[in-house]
């Protein structure tokens, strides 16, 4: 009883406590690092054009760069879309640091020196020393590596521009001097601002400030908030569904808990019946024999708060590590914070003090004759004529004595099928986030997402489709924007679809899609749509650059960035003030080139600035969902573990009151094996019952968590298969024949002849 | 014929080491019914139970026909009970989740697996004990006289050459006890099975053939 509810003990700290030390990881990286708490990218400018914001209140620290998009050839020939960051001189950064990790920072003077972001040593194995040829434009620069570093903005491994998805090594980060670029040019050319702010500074208030006194000489392209960071506002989304998770096995370990406790404190006082009898005729009363009870409650709760919270130590870090090496976070900063610790404490005493008041229920009703009245029971009619010797008398027994004890049974099966409910379900839900998320992408015939570096011309885009293999193409625009209801102020990606747009579409959820939006009708993603606390038929404010507008939301799509927007192309070009050009083009592949392969060829346009390929998507989500099939095997090992203590409990508590019928059976000869047979058949067959009862009872919790991963990403389909309730009921029942280890010892060491003598003297 | 020599056992209370019996010596012929009468404490229940190999002697020999059980590991005296004794207990000892069909067949399916069964032989035992219109009740729908029948046709079912009964009628009222004790005599004259009673009711005691009497470890015949 005390691990069974020490493991949920265990649970809820631990679990909590990986979330926390994660949110806290997050935090700690991004203040020690210094992230900026606003980034504005804007078109290239020579630095003399980049108006003074360092007099505005609340501005503490400013940071200029030059970031420009290229590729690196890889040794098997793939081009690795590249970030090169030019930088100012002086070292360290005042934002966004980069911390050499491996290897030395490089000169301002040694042009020809770059500092590789983690992610390209990681997994592309580049390391100090090595030279790196990163083709921009027209000019390839030639560097030589002069360490590896850390950045605070690349936390999580880089990702694509287009899906909110992390993808371990799709992007390449190289921060070189802006010397490197300054002498080729004749002047200083930068593209993006960083700041941090003063404590306390309003950061709305800021930001616009910053914007308009920006956009008096720039032609600012995004806005980027330290909650729009992109590892920053994926790693909260997904802790966010990670939270989503918990409450369902605190609720099903609590249950359990407190069944373990009821069964063992109600067959205390079935066994001590006599005892207590004894007592009520020495006058002692309810009162009494109730404190008693309580104090040996509150004792075990003690225990197993202590085992649980000793426990927790180890499954937080099991967790955070499998976590952290899912997403690549190469860095952790465990907490265990106090509130948890008391939340573990009071699902311990709670639990056990629940349980232990209901079986007191049972001792109120007992009086002084009642309890020393011998208890009759054995067979029923109810059972005859079913069971026949034929099969065996070990297997009759057993399952006869499930039946006596229907309640015992019946609450171990219970208990038993809810704690692999609760993982089968994880498996379904997770197998069915998987199908959807793949059965979207698979069910548009498109193959690349192609961003340019900036906006083209149609003829520009029809040049560049014609001169590849490519059977259907695409357009959409993209650009930053800003939404504002009462709710408050959303960034957004507005993303412009034609109405004629057929290779992929969002996931629709309500009302319009958005090649059916009319002027000034917009469709909002689920996330941003809840952000923004508006539904269709809402109105809303629309800022890009200095213009504001009044739109109105009609449809709600599904998606995983958390902040998308779109509308029909021609007012999104109207909105962000783009004329007639394109952002991104969308292309399906001819028959006879691979993906792949047409990505390549496109890497080597000069207008192209990244590329998004259906299958490198499609794989990275698969390799997104390996953290949460890391986290669920641990969890099925602890369900299991805590079904397989459940029937130890209960089969050591049954085997006990059945020690005189044992003892008969040994007397008579029946063998060690056989008395074996018995407790193994009793525990699989409860086993395989609790499986069963689990199978709807999962089903019911997985489509609670796939309305919880809904309401954050896609409408996920449940889609259920075989293989989700295996995975978990194979290695249950073949390991439920170690349960009877603690009561067929018990049995083996039952001494006869005085088993026998207590039954004569009783 | 069941041989005891010089069988010493005592048992451990707390600090103190109680000898139960000591250098006893006897012989109990084959087809024999003994009764074993002693006071509470005189080690007559131990005495039965090394005949029965649930315990093994400090020291001495017991001989069952040619095999000396008292050398038996656990296994081996499983085996021999199963095989050789049929034991009867003062509380009948029924697997309450049983019918009383299914107590008696229990016997005989527990001896050797590979060997087919003659369960015809249980609504035999279960007629010669008078239950056999019983054969499909539970025990606690049976009285006390009717569970110890039971539990005799369940020692009976796999014919061995030994019936040990522990105070068979400690439980039963006079009438219930003569009936019991009835159907021990009928066995023993009729199926020349040896019975070994032990008991501390005089009136149990004088139905033996041979009559025991235990008292401070020593057996004494009863004339």
């Amino acid at each position: 009883m005390v691990t069974i509810v020490a493991i949920g003990v265990s649970v809820t700290i631990g679990l909590y406590a990986a979330m926390d030390s994660l949110n806290h990881t997050l935090d700690t990286v991004y203040r020690e690092g210094e992230l900026a708490d606003l980034e504005i990218r804007f078109l290239a400018e020579d630095r003399q054009n980049v108006p003074e914001v360092r007099d505005i209140d609340g501005v503490e620290e400013v940071e200029t760069r030059l970031i420009m998009p290229g590729y690196i050839t890889l040794a098997s020939g793939r081009r690795l879309p590249t970030l090169v960051y030019f930088l100012p001189d002086e070292w360290p950064q005042r934002v966004n640091p980069i911390r050499p990790i491996d290897g030395d920072s490089f000169s301002p003077d040694s042009s020809s020196w770059c500092l590789a972001e983690r992610s390209l040593a990681a997994y592309h194995g580049v390391r100090k020393g090595d030279s790196l040829r990163v083709q921009v434009g027209y000019k390839a620069y030639e560097f030589h590596v002069s360490g590896v570093a850390f950045s605070p903005e690349y936390l999580m491994s880089a990702s694509t521009g287009n899906f909110l998805v992390p993808e371990k090594g799709a992007l390449a980060v190289v921060y070189t001097s802006q010397n490197q670029f300054s002498q080729n040019m004749g002047f200083e050319l930068v593209s993006s601002i960083s700041f941090r702010f003063q404590k306390g500074a309003d950061a709305v208030i800021l930001r616009k400030k910053l914007e308009s006194r920006l956009s008096e000489r720039l032609q600012i392209l995004e806005v980027i908030p330290k909650r729009e960071q992109f590892s920053y506002r994926w790693l909260s989304l997904d802790l966010e569904a990670y939270a989503g998770f918990i409450p369902v096995l605190i609720v099903i370990f609590g249950i359990v808990g407190i069944f373990a406790t009821f069964i063992t404190f109600t067959r205390m006082i079935l066994s001590n019946r006599r005892g207590i009898g004894t007592f009520m005729a020495l006058g002692y009363d309810f009162r009494h024999l109730a404190f008693a009870y309580l104090t040996g409650g509150v004792i075990l709760a003690c225990l197993a708060f202590g085992l649980g919270l000793f426990i927790s130590f180890p499954l937080r870090d099991l967790f955070m590590s499998a976590y952290a090496q899912a997403i690549g976070l190469y860095q952790m900063y465990p907490v265990m914070p106090v509130r948890r610790v008391l939340l573990g404490g009071a699902l311990s005493f709670v639990t056990v003090g629940g349980a232990v008041a209901i079986s007191l229920r049972y001792l109120s009703t007992l009086t002084p004759l009642r309890a020393l009245r011998p208890v009759q029971n054995g067979g029923k009619r109810r059972f005859s004529g079913n069971l026949k010797m034929g099969r065996g008398f070990a297997v009759t027994y057993a399952l006869r004595n499930l039946v006596r004890h229907s309640g015992l049974s019946g609450a171990t099966v219970f208990c038993i099928a809810l704690s692999l409910a609760a993982v089968m379900a994880y498996f379904i839900a997770l197998t069915s986030l998987d199908r959807t998320v793949e059965g979207f992408f698979r069910g548009y015939p498109w193959d690349l997402i192609v961003d340019f570096h900036t906006n083209l011309w149609p003829e520009d885009v029809e040049e560049l489709a014609a001169n590849q293999p490519i059977d259907a193409w695409e357009v959409r625009v993209k650009g930053h924007v800003t939404f504002t209801s009462e709710a408050g102020e959303y960034d957004s990606t507005l993303i412009g679809v034609p109405a004629s747009a057929a290779l992929i579409l969002p996931p629709h959820r309500i009302g319009t899609q958005p090649p059916d939006c009319q002027k000034g009708e917009v469709v909002l993603e689920t996330v941003l749509a809840r952000n923004l606390r508006v539904e269709p038929g809402d109105g809303l404010t629309l800022r890009s650059g200095q213009q504001t507008r009044h739109v109105r939301v009609v449809g709600i799509c599904a998606g995983i960035s958390g902040h998308t927007s779109f509308s029909r192309i021609d007012y999104a070009r109207d909105v962000l003030d783009i004329g007639e050009t394109s952002s991104i083009l969308i292309a399906k592949a001819s028959a006879d080139v691979e993906p792949e392969d047409l990505a390549d060829r496109l890497m080597q346009e000069p207008d192209v600035a990244y590329i998004t390929v259906q299958s490198n998507i499609v794989g990275s989500f698969k390799a997104l969902l390996e953290e949460f099939w890391v986290i669920l095997r641990i969890a099925t090992a602890l369900s299991i573990m805590v079904a397989l203590v459940f029937i130890i409990t209960t089969l050591l508590l049954s085997v006990m009151e059945r020690r005189d019928e044992f003892a008969t059976m040994k007397v008579m000869g029946v063998s060690q094996g056989r008395i074996g047979a018995i407790l193994i058949t009793e525990a699989m067959v409860q086993m395989v019952l609790g499986i069963l009862v689990a199978l709807p009872i999962s089903i019911w919790i997985a489509f609670y968590l796939a309305h919880s991963m809904s309401s954050l990403w896609f409408d996920v389909h449940l889609q259920p298969s075989l293989a989700n309730y295996l995975v978990v009921a194979i290695p249950a029942i073949v390991l439920s024949p170690l349960s009877v280890l603690p009561s067929y010892r018990y049995l083996v060491s039952l001494d006869l002849t005085d088993t026998i003598r207590n039954r004569n003297q009783e | 014929m069941i041989r005891l020599n010089r069988v010493s056992k005592a048992f451990r209370q707390g600090t103190l080491r109680v000898a139960v019996l000591s250098d006893l010596s006897c012989t109990i012929r084959e087809g024999d019914l003994v009764t074993i009468q002693g006071v509470s404490g005189s080690g007559k229940s131990t005495l039965l139970h090394l005949i029965g190999a649930l315990e093994r002697p400090d020291s001495g020999s017991i001989l069952i026909g040619d095999q000396d059980i008292s050398t038996y590991d656990n296994r081996q005296a499983a085996v021999f009970r199963r095989d050789s004794v049929g034991i009867i207990f003062q509380f009948y000892n029924l697997i309450p989740t049983l019918t009383a069909w299914e107590n008696v067949a229990m016997a005989l399916d527990i001896m050797n697996g590979g060997i087919p069964k003659d369960y015809t032989r249980v609504d035999t035992v279960l007629e010669q004990v008078g239950l056999a219109s019983h054969a499909h009740a539970f025990p606690q729908e049976l009285s006390g006289g009717q569970q110890q029948r039971v539990a005799i046709a369940r020692g009976l079912v796999k014919h061995p050459a030994v019936l040990l009964a522990d105070e068979p009628t400690g439980n039963l009222d006079e009438a219930m006890s003569d009936q019991v004790m009835d159907l021990m005599v009928r066995i023993n004259e009729e199926q020349g099975t040896t019975v070994l009673v032990v008991t501390h009711d005089p009136s149990v005691a004088e139905r033996g053939r041979t009559r025991l009497k235990l008292h401070h470890g020593v057996l004494t015949p009863v004339p």
